[in-house]
């Protein structure tokens, strides 16, 4: 049986099954803080057993790729190498090595392992508004994030629904900032001439 | 399923960003924004242990730190300044409005999600009433995904409740409803008795802007929250018909003035061209004003039965027997 079970967040002290899944928030038995607790089935499972590659038997028998003493039983469905049980990574229902993994994880090709987006439509956006309040900044800046939001148009955004108004804004007062420091200049231009 | 997200109630500030959850598929994303970048955050529904929420005393700090401020601000000012001067009674009032705001939001907690491997405060959720919201639109994913069924009938179910999930109850619908019904009888009385007084003007002006607001909070909702299709034309009806009477307004208007020159120093809402506005605003906006309540009643209603329909619980306790 398993002895999993939820703790007081605040004290940390373990609290009884009973205290699980209560309509209303109840008072933890030892500090006395209002807490609800949600517990799942997950909380009951025992840890997942270790895994450990079986040793080959028979000659006949494919090796692992990184363990050749081991027999593999599956094969990388990236790079098509065989693989013990130890090197088998399940992620989303699709068998990796421990180098896909990697190579994957470090070049964005795999989804869900990404951690972290840059968000170029907001850089472009937010350089075209703050400078806005020292207007003078915009001689630099506006161009700098016209160039953002055309060179970044199509980089992939965030990972959650997000529209592209960020950009247009960006492109629109961009172009309007340059397009006011081009009549600037030129009637500074013809002042001097004259 | 794969690629949809569907986002949670519930947005954690900080000093330089915010968090907020999304539902996906088979996990829940917790994305912690900088303005420039995010970071994601995973927790697989089968990985899911346990939710804790613990109240805190953060929100009745809050109420003692805006009524302090907004009984401080008004005496301060009122003792400094002439007797006339509002100033005091504004800062009060805002302060008030924060006050009250926080009041509204109800009391404060710490949510705590746990896995196997770690326990981690969830930022987005630190109100109660918020949490409760988002943990039982978690709870009927998880639940399903932590059953001990075949993986095609678990993916099918978890298909099933993803379809039914629907978590925005129709707010920025439902005040966009009222504010065109509540317009109607501003109309009327345009039409019955016409007067040119600011404060009318004042109101109107306040309403326009109220309406363009919460049309277009309306219409962006569609992108992140699982909005009904019709609710989502009501949505664009209206910035539809903003969009012709502000065309026709200004049309009209320029024609007019073109036509008669002393045309700006009559009364305006005396002018027939006002009264036929009035009428046409009055035969679009309380249809749409009504189909737009109606529709977030249905809503609502789905919602209610979707929710009451418990999901297959397994206590740890049961489980473990």
């Amino acid at each position: 049986m398993n002895t999993q079970t939820a703790s007081c967040t605040k004290c940390k002290t373990a609290l009884p099954a009973d205290l699980h899944n209560t309509p209303d928030l109840v008072p933890c038995p030892s500090c006395g803080v209002p807490l609800q607790v949600f517990a799942f089935p997950a909380l009951a499972r025992p840890p997942a057993e270790v895994k450990r590659g079986e040793a080959l038997v028979l000659d006949s028998e494919s090796s692992c790729f990184y363990h050749p003493s081991k027999r593999a039983v599956v094969a990388c469905e990236s790079c098509g190498r065989f693989l013990c049980s130890l090197c088998d990574v399940e992620l989303n229902s699709r068998h990796l090595c421990p180098n896909c993994l990697e190579t994957g994880k470090k070049k964005g090709k795999i989804k869900d392992l990404e951690n972290s987006r840059m968000l170029y439509d907001d850089i472009a956006l937010g350089l075209t508004l703050v400078p806005m309040l020292i207007f003078y900044f915009t001689c630099i800046t506006a161009p700098i994030a016209l160039y953002i939001a055309i060179r970044y148009w199509n980089a992939p955004s965030s990972i959650i629904p997000r529209s592209k108004y960020r950009f247009v804004v960006a492109i629109v007062l961009a172009t309007l900032q340059i397009t006011g420091w081009v009549f600037v200049i030129g009637w500074i231009i013809t002042r001097v001439t004259r | 399923m794969a690629g949809e997200f569907k986002r949670l109630p519930g947005r954690g500030g900080a000093l330089l960003g915010f968090s907020r959850l999304w539902l996906a598929s088979d996990h829940l994303l917790l994305v912690e924004s900088t303005g420039f970048s995010e970071s994601y955050k995973r927790y697989y529904y089968r990985d899911i242990q346990s939710l804790t929420l613990r109240k805190t005393s953060t929100g009745l700090w809050w109420t003692v730190v805006w009524g302090a401020l907004a009984l401080a601000s008004t005496a301060l000012f009122e003792g400094l300044l002439p007797e006339a001067s509002p100033t005091g009674w504004i800062m009060g009032g805002i302060f008030g409005l924060f006050l009250l705001g926080n009041l509204l939001m109800g009391p404060t907690c710490a949510c705590h999600i746990r896995t196997a491997v770690q326990n981690e405060e969830l930022a987005a959720w630190h109100r109660v009433r918020t949490s409760r919201k988002g943990i039982t639109l978690l709870q009927r994913l998880a639940q399903v995904a932590q059953t001990d069924l075949p993986a095609e009938e678990t993916a099918k179910r978890m298909a099933d409740i993803w379809k039914e999930l629907r978590f925005y109850n129709g707010r920025y619908h439902e005040v966009l409803g009222w504010l065109l019904l509540l317009d109607c009888p501003f109309m009327v009385y345009h039409l019955v008795s016409p007067t040119d007084h600011w404060l009318l003007h004042t109101i109107n002006a306040i309403w326009l802007l109220a309406v363009i607001v919460f049309a277009v909070a309306s219409v962006r909702s569609k992108a992140s929250r699982d909005v009904s299709d019709g609710l989502h034309r009501f949505a664009w009806g209206v910035v539809l018909y903003l969009l012709v009477s502000v065309l026709v307004g200004i049309v009209l208007v320029v024609v007019l003035a073109v036509r008669t020159p002393d045309f700006f120093k009559r009364d305006v809402l005396s002018d027939p061209f006002s009264r036929w506005l009035n009428v046409y605003g009055l035969t679009v906006q309380i249809p749409l004003g009504i189909a737009g309540l109606v529709l977030v009643r249905r809503l609502r209603q789905n919602q209610t039965a979707i929710q009451s329909t418990p999901p297959d619980t397994v206590t740890p306790a049961s489980a473990a027997t």
